[in-house]
């Protein structure tokens, strides 16, 4: 599998502006020096809580947010201006799929139109190819042939859902950022969505960064994971690195604060909930600089990577 | 003395007028709740969880609604009391949490004040103890420096300190019964996690019962004692939780059970549910609607049944016989093994 997408010390910062000439004052740290690779039809997963960065990342990759330093690189080439870009296609072949997929889509246009925006805008193809396109990325997301002629408010949430994985294959892209696509979806929709987007990159081999705050879905849809806090990626590593052999208290944090479906257990998970956040209280100041920031990342193994502090820590970890 | 049950609803039938014509949206529930006992209510949207909790909240318009049956509140029938004297039962009997603290709280009012104009409704403090209340409350439900915070706008505050705030608001006047409608859907689960623990400390404190309405299945199994699952704005499924995961019986319910793509399962594929919920004028109540959405018992689903459920076992009750022979397809693959 060769890399698709690589980020190199991404940083987006946001300025505060305050003070008589409304100069920048200070900066918002929102992605302070992320490096994340992406192979080709791999499903990274992105987590971490409310405000920790990890929308900034995928708005920064698709280019709705200017990055402050750091590179971009798609396919061994530095993306990071907006020339290049054109030139190398990557418009189209990175699309996004969105939360809210209803204020996604715009309301006065038919799903024919939503679907055909990107094909128009990137291929010039007649319109007879054009429809025949559309016929065939409504079959993939099993919505019928009289949607065409509707509107977004026609439809429940999974359809609109549907629709806006629809418009972003309608490319065919190399690689979709998905934020939080399932979490506005009942169980049973959110289901059908999941297996849909696992289908769809089987079959188009479609590489995902999944953006969630789920980590059981997570868990169910990605191969690697990275964990972010405070605008760092405080660890990564596979699926099996991060559920299963967690070394970051902030990853045990997390990982302790899911509820758990098995009922006998449940004041067993709830000692070991309480156990774990007071851990992560007493030993905040360790893995933490003294401004909050999560310390570099160490290599554990080939595929692991965890931000632990110099020694100490480490005697726990089993490497 | 005080009567065991904090809630009894019999009968409970909830109709809204849609273009002209009263459509029930809720048909025929019966549910009680015992003191200190923590009761979830399950499923998709649509199925009439938040209209049966509205209703018990007396917060549906009279004029756009037909309630029927009857819902006892601390044995005080709540169904026809409008105005005045529900809003004397609102608050103080019962304290609702809602899923949008944004939206719930008033954007214009600092936090102290909105504490205060509760109290304020209500007689159950004097007027002279309204601060040390407000303080108590906020140090109760785990706000940091208090003092700043009711001097505060909910605008200030982050989503899981607003949702505190809150909490704060509804068990104010010590209510019997707390309502807590998707209290932690818009939470990361840290914050969801301590949320949940803290509803619970109230609730074991006061002995009140809680109403929990939520679709995450990991919520329910980590706080419930009881739960209901609904479907089409009628029960399905009723049990202990302990009985409701291990020993699921309904079809709907060991659907849903199977679509949650939990932290311990990792299969392949997630069961679909195929279709969606029918609209209200679809609705047939005499027929078990969920079985429309079993492809493979489709002729099930044309049977009459009773409208109520059964008990199959001790506090276990199931509607309708069509579970006895629900399998999912893979599972009739091997051989039909339980």
């Amino acid at each position: 599998m060769s890399e698709i997408l690589n980020l190199k010390d991404l940083k987006v910062y946001y300025p505060i502006r305050s003070g008589f000439f409304n100069r920048v004052t200070d900066n918002v740290l929102a992605v302070d020096g992320v490096d994340l690779t992406i192979h080709e039809g791999e499903t990274v997963g992105l987590v971490g809580e409310s405000g920790s960065g990890k929308s900034t990342i995928g708005k920064t990759i698709v280019g709705l947010e200017q990055m402050t330093s750091g590179q971009l690189i798609y396919k061994g080439q530095d993306v990071s201006k907006k020339k290049i870009r054109n030139q190398l296609k990557y418009n189209k072949d990175v699309q996004m799929i969105f939360q809210d997929a209803f204020s996604s889509l715009n309301p006065r246009k038919t799903i024919y139109d939503i679907i055909a925006e990107p094909i128009r805008n990137f291929e010039k193809i007649d319109a007879n190819t054009e429809n025949k396109r559309i016929h065939e990325l409504l079959d993939i997301v099993g919505l019928p042939k009289q949607a065409l002629e509707q509107y977004p408010f026609q439809f429940s949430g999974g359809q609109q859902q549907r629709i806006g994985i629809a418009r972003a294959v309608a490319t065919n892209p190399k690689l979709i950022v998905a934020d939080e696509p399932v979490s506005a979806l009942d169980l049973s929709v959110q289901a059908q969505v999941l297996n849909f987007m696992k289908l769809i990159q089987k079959d188009l081999g479609i590489a995902f960064l999944f953006i969630s705050h789920d980590l059981g879905v997570v868990r169910h849809m990605t191969d690697n994971i990275a964990v972010m806090h405070n605008g760092r990626i405080v660890e990564k590593g596979t699926r099996r690195d991060i559920f299963d052999e967690p070394q970051h208290i902030y990853t045990k944090r997390l990982l302790s604060a899911i509820p758990s479906i098995d009922v006998t257990r449940r004041a067993e998970n709830r000692k070991n909930r309480l156990k774990v956040e007071q851990d992560f209280e007493d030993k905040k100041a360790n893995f933490y600089d003294k401004d909050g920031h999560a310390l570099p990342l160490k290599k554990l193994s080939e595929s692991h990577w965890a931000a632990l502090p110099k020694g100490g820590e480490n005697v726990e970890s089993n490497y | 003395m005080e009567s065991e049950n904090i809630l009894e609803a019999k009968q409970v039938s909830v109709a809204f007028r849609i273009a002209g014509k009263f459509q029930k949206a809720i048909y025929d529930i019966d549910l009680s709740l015992r003191r200190g006992e923590v009761l979830a209510i399950v499923g998709e949207s649509g199925s009439g969880k938040s209209t049966f909790a509205t209703a018990v909240m007396g917060l549906h318009n009279p004029n756009q609604t037909q309630i029927t049956g009857s819902i006892l509140l601390d044995e005080e029938e709540v169904i026809g009391k409008t105005g005045d004297s529900m809003a004397s039962i609102r608050g103080s009997k019962v304290g609702m949490i809602f899923q949008n603290p944004l939206t719930a709280l008033n954007p214009l009012m600092k936090i102290g004040q909105q504490i205060k104009e509760m109290l304020a409704v209500h007689d159950v403090y004097p007027e002279n103890q309204y601060e040390s209340r407000i303080f108590q409350l906020l140090e109760q439900v785990g706000i940091p420096n208090p003092k700043r915070v009711v001097n505060q706008f909910p605008h200030q505050l982050s989503g899981g300190m607003r949702q505190r705030v809150m909490i704060a608001i509804a068990i104010a006047n010590d209510p019997d019964l707390i309502i807590a409608d998707e209290p932690t859907t818009a939470l990361d689960v840290t914050i969801q996690a301590q949320i949940l623990d803290l509803i619970l400390e109230i609730q074991k404190k006061k002995n009140a019962g809680v109403i929990l309405i939520t679709h995450d299945l990991g919520v329910v199994a980590e706080v419930a004692d009881t739960v209901a699952v609904m479907y089409a704005g009628q029960l399905v499924e009723k049990a202990s939780v302990e009985e409701l995961f291990q020993n699921p019986k309904h079809p709907y319910t060991r659907s849903l059970l199977r679509s949650n793509p939990s932290a311990e399962t990792v299969s392949d594929d997630l069961y679909v549910i195929p279709g969606s919920v029918p609209s209200l004028s679809e609705i047939e109540y005499d027929k078990d609607l969920f079985l429309a959405r079993v492809p493979w018992m489709k002729e099930e689903a044309q049977k009459v049944i009773s409208e109520k459920m059964t008990e199959i076992s001790s506090n276990h009750f199931v509607r309708g016989q069509a579970w006895k022979k629900f399998e999912f397809p893979d599972q009739k693959l091997k051989g039909g093994k339980k």
